[in-house]
């Protein structure tokens, strides 16, 4: 979750095109206001609690969560104003973080 | 009390196990840093330096006790090893990491507010950030 709190700038140079981020976890609305306050996200974090948004993208790590639950697989797509992905970042181990960096590189381009 | 001096061995063996035992507390206090955290780089020279030092002990001195530290920071390094590579992985997300556009969805956000995600994309660049929660 470390992740969530280096995307200010990401934030900026998005929200100056129009954009912004949408973070997505299985959390409950309630749990995310709390992460949202604390660390003062300027972006939203969106609850998929019946899963179905991770499902449809592929991205459940089944039992991967507290009480065997199933989990989002940490990723980061990017898309453009036409709804196609232009650049993606989908961990293979838990620890794989890609450096908010290369996102936006990529973001400055567009 | 006299400080008893240590011998070389027993110094080499203390210092193996600190480093390879230290190896993953200095990776845990550095996890902030994307790519470190990727790669564990301060942990593996850590607990090889530590590696060598424990055997470099043993062939100064081949009591039993020494094996023994060398077998544990061996251990250590196994287990650290197992669960960076093993127990870390995660399954592999093929629709994701094929589809060419994004999937529209409606969530609640952490308001209750629903959120439409081509109602977003039409007006600008969207990052789509899936993480594991806040558990």
């Amino acid at each position: 979750m470390a992740e969530l709190g280096e995307l200010g700038e990401v934030q900026a140079e998005l929200e100056k095109r129009g954009g912004g981020i949408l973070a997505v976890s299985v959390d409950a609305p309630q749990e995310s206001r709390a992460v949202v306050a604390r660390k003062h996200l300027p972006f939203p974090i969106l609850s998929d609690a019946g899963r179905s948004v991770i499902q449809s993208y592929g991205l459940v790590h089944a039992r991967g969560g507290p009480g065997g639950s199933d989990i989002a697989i940490p990723a980061k797509l990017l898309i453009d104003t036409r709804g196609r992905i232009l650049w993606r970042a989908i961990a293979h181990r838990i620890q794989d973080r890609p450096d908010p960096a290369d996102v936006l590189a990529v973001v400055r381009k567009l | 009390m006299r400080a008893k001096v240590l011998s070389r061995p027993v110094l080499l063996s203390i210092a193996g196990l600190a480093l390879t035992l230290g190896g993953p507390f200095v990776y845990g206090a550095l996890l902030f840093d994307a790519r470190m955290r990727a790669s564990g780089a301060p942990a593996w020279p850590l607990m090889v330096l530590g590696l060598l030092l424990g055997g470099l002990a043993v062939r100064a001195d081949a009591r039993r006790r020494f094996k023994v530290a060398l077998a544990a920071e061996v251990l250590f390094l196994a287990l650290f090893a197992y669960g960076f590579f093993q127990l870390s992985s995660l399954p592999p997300a093929a629709e994701a990491a094929r589809i060419e556009s994004a999937i529209d969805f409606t969530l609640p956000d952490q308001d209750g507010k629903p959120v439409t995600l081509s109602e977003r994309w039409v007006k600008g660049p969207q990052l789509l950030l899936f993480y594991r929660g806040s558990w």
